[in-house]
């Protein structure tokens, strides 16, 4: 066992959502968005009137899109919000089942080979499970023409309260081991780690014992955000990713979810496409929660079985640092969703008129050791070259600057405008 | 549960606890023991100058924000902070008149010009001192302090001719552990008043060392400062006390302890030095910006002319933050040399 943690970042003192993780009972209607990865739009496979299985392929495209429910299709529409505020095709299923037939069949996912795991992958459609849901597959592939040596499971939540990594590597013990064991053997590699988040010391050489002779484990200390690949990566190897395009694999590293480990293992095992996702619903709740949701349950019938009052303010898809806002609770939970956050009215966040006083609180708690505070005073002002030599395409977007910041400045916010606007100056 | 008109906006969607008003105030809670033992030393007269720096912070503050057409805020506590640091650095005896004056130009050419709290280059606090530094000399000359009579008469003068640490403090032999403790601890809780000058001298808040490090302790709990800046400050005063002490060896101890105590060296240390606007805001920056002051601080006391030059070694300092901010930059994460 080894520890690991980063230079700048916060130390929450917020208490993780626990308790098992409860089953959601399946809504009567499910919307299953026909792009749930990071790439392009799926193709409707089916009409309108149709009926479907559950784990039928409803979307065909480079991540595959299984039907969750068994139903009759109400409704194959092109325009559906999505939970970043744009408009992605959709189909509507009518839920008349939720059963999943498994294949009950005895084989033993370590030994396919490499490829023929590789495309079952493909097939059930996997990603890897957080708010970029990149396609397994193509990220596998990725890391093997880069010639990876190491492979990190992050079970580490990275946003605060989230309890989701935690609760999984009580609960699901043997399916991590295994989905570590095949992405191993897909990967063609020796080397692993499992990152966790320091917890009891009890718990920590439970999950050590389980996990020996497969994977190292790692105990990052519980700061945010130590859950993002590049710091995960900084803190195990002590490689730094390159900014501001480098990824993980650069460095020879491949970082891969603790969910989705899991849901390796379940696709192979028993051909399960992923129909259902473990999520943390907390916040301004009334019970906060860890539930396994089916995908495709609208955000409406989430919150309702939390229980929340009326005055909500803010619906937040992801956490409350790097989370994504939401306008309507239409919006079903995907693949990308790990937890939604809510707040009240009075718990909104303020934005004041002063001025930076250059307290450098911002300098200390940034991760990429930027300097936020000049960055965004020149994205304000629109001198968006300038901000650029300061480095501005190297921000995460984290958020700790504008968490800390005294004078309530929107960083972040002024951050993403410089880099939109970029982006819009060079087409 | 109603399913429209939820705000959206950008992460991140939670915010910390401290805002500005909040460290305002924090640092009027720090540089109150310090007060207190300023009035507790000198009675009377530390009260008219605290009276007279609060008012007339309070007053111009509000008058200035009326003039440059800002909605008059007073609740920031800034005005606060501004008169109680202002009494602290002022030697007693100061005319109320003349600490009016020191906050209405310390106000308004070290803060207000420059666009209001948070934008101005250097120290208002300190800009007020030099301003009556100029005018009246003679009123905020601090030569019948300890660190006075050290520069005019030395060391040797204090401890022999005055008697001074045996007379005030009861300590005759400082040779052992025991007795530098002793020495050390005396000093700690106040300076006395010595047989150069019929009665206590100094700046209303720093008399006491023991009050500015405990609200010293205060700021550095709630962490709204850091130490790089203080030790590079005092480390560089300890250093030159040290190396360039030319007196008797047995001296070397007060010697050390008058330029480490006594003057304004902690209250600069803890309060003048980590002040943020005026201040590098990267680590190494504050450290360089620390010994940059204690350098200034040294050659002054130990060359200069100066009794105790250690706001115009801040305000020195403050000038070339700027310069230290655009040199001394941390190395972003993830930088690779570009091979192009």
């Amino acid at each position: 066992m080894k520890t690991a943690t980063i230079k700048g970042g916060i130390e929450f003192k917020v208490e993780r959502v626990g308790g098992a993780i409860e089953t959601l009972p399946v809504p009567s209607k499910v919307v299953l968005p026909l792009k749930q990865h990071k790439g392009t739009a799926c193709k409707a496979v089916v009409k309108k009137g149709q009926e479907v299985k559950v784990g039928e392929l409803i979307g065909d495209g480079e991540v595959p899109i299984h039907a969750t429910v068994a139903g009759k299709v109400t409704e194959v529409t092109k325009r559906f919000p999505d939970i970043r505020g744009g408009y992605i095709p959709a189909i509507g299923i009518e839920v008349q089942g939720d059963a999943w037939d498994e294949d009950g069949s005895d084989l033993d996912p370590t030994s396919l080979s490499s490829n023929q795991a590789l495309e079952t992958i493909k097939k059930a459609g996997l990603v890897d499970y957080n708010i970029d849901a990149e396609p397994l597959a193509e990220k596998i592939n990725f890391a093997k023409t880069k010639g990876v040596k190491t492979l990190v499971i992050n079970g580490v939540d990275l946003e605060p309260g989230v309890g989701i990594c935690k609760q999984l590597l009580v609960e699901k013990r043997q399916e991590i081991v295994g989905g570590i064991k095949v992405l191993k053997n897909v990967l063609n590699i020796t080397n692993a780690y499992l990152a966790i988040e320091s917890t009891s010391a009890q718990v920590q050489a439970t999950i050590e014992g389980a996990v020996s002779g497969v994977a190292e484990l790692v105990v990052t200390s519980p700061k945010y955000p130590v859950g993002l690949p590049k710091f995960l990566v900084k803190a195990i190897t002590g490689k730094e990713v390159p900014s501001p395009h480098g990824r993980p694999e650069d460095v020879g590293v491949v970082v891969i979810g603790l969910e989705t480990a899991i849901s390796v293992w379940d696709a192979l095992k028993t051909n399960r496409p992923p129909i259902d996702k473990a999520i943390t619903v907390y916040g301004a709740v009334n019970n906060p929660k860890n539930l396994r949701v089916r995908i495709g349950t609208p955000l409406k019938h989430v919150l309702e079985y939390c229980g929340v009052s009326a005055e909500i303010g803010k619906v937040i898809v992801g956490g409350p640092m790097m989370g994504l806002a939401q306008y309507s609770l239409d919006i079903p939970v995907t693949k990308e969703v790990n937890a939604i956050f809510i707040q009240r009215e009075s718990e909104l966040t303020e934005i004041s008129g002063q001025k930076c006083i250059n307290c450098g609180w911002c300098v200390k708690v940034c991760p990429m050791r930027l300097l936020p505070h000049i960055i965004s005073s020149y994205c304000e002002v629109g001198m968006f070259e300038e901000a650029e030599s300061y480095n501005l395409s190297y921000c995460v977007e984290c958020g700790c600057c504008a968490y800390v910041c005294p004078a309530k400045i929107p960083l972040v916010h002024w951050i993403k405008y410089g880099k939109s606007q970029i982006k819009r100056e060079e087409r | 549960m109603k399913d429209k008109g939820f705000v959206v906006s950008v992460g991140p969607h939670i915010q910390g606890r401290e805002s500005i008003p909040r460290i305002v105030y924090g640092v009027v809670i720090a540089i109150l023991p310090a007060i207190i033992a300023g009035v507790y030393f000198f009675k009377m007269e530390a009260v008219k100058v605290i009276v007279a720096a609060l008012v007339s912070a309070i007053v111009f503050d509000a008058l200035l924000q009326k003039l440059i057409c800002k909605k008059v805020d007073l609740t920031n506590g800034h005005a606060l902070l501004m008169g109680l640091l202002f009494a602290t650095i002022m030697p007693i005896g100061v005319p109320w008149w003349a600490v009016a004056a020191g906050v209405f130009v310390g106000l308004l050419v070290g803060e207000y010009v420059y666009g209001g709290f948070g934008n101005n280059p250097f120290n208002p606090v300190i800009v007020g001192w030099a301003a009556l530094k100029l005018s009246y000399p003679g009123y905020l000359s601090v030569a019948s302090s300890v660190l006075g009579v050290l520069k005019l008469e030395g060391i040797s003068a204090i401890v022999e001719d005055y008697g001074y640490f045996s007379d005030a403090y009861g300590v005759e032999n400082w040779s052992t552990l025991g007795g530098k403790l002793k020495l050390l601890g005396k000093i700690l809780l106040g300076w006395k008043a010595g047989a150069w000058g019929d009665h206590l001298f100094g700046c209303v808040g720093c008399i006491c060392a023991l009050a500015i490090l405990i609200g010293a302790a205060f700021l550095f709990i709630k962490r709204y400062i850091s130490w790089y800046a203080p030790v590079g400050f005092l480390a560089t005063i300890l250093f030159f006390s040290l190396v360039f002490y030319k007196g008797d060896k047995q001296y070397l101890y007060p010697f050390v302890l008058i330029q480490l105590f006594s003057g304004s060296t902690l209250l600069a240390a803890f309060f003048f030095v980590t002040d943020f606007a005026t201040t590098p805001f990267t680590g190494l920056g504050m450290f360089i910006f620390g010994v940059m002051a204690g350098l200034v601080t040294m050659l002054g006391r130990l060359w200069g002319k100066w009794v105790d030059p250690v706001w115009f070694a801040i305000l020195v300092a403050n000038a070339f933050t700027p310069l230290i901010d655009r040199f001394v930059r941390p190395k972003p994460f993830g930088r690779v040399k570009s091979s192009v």
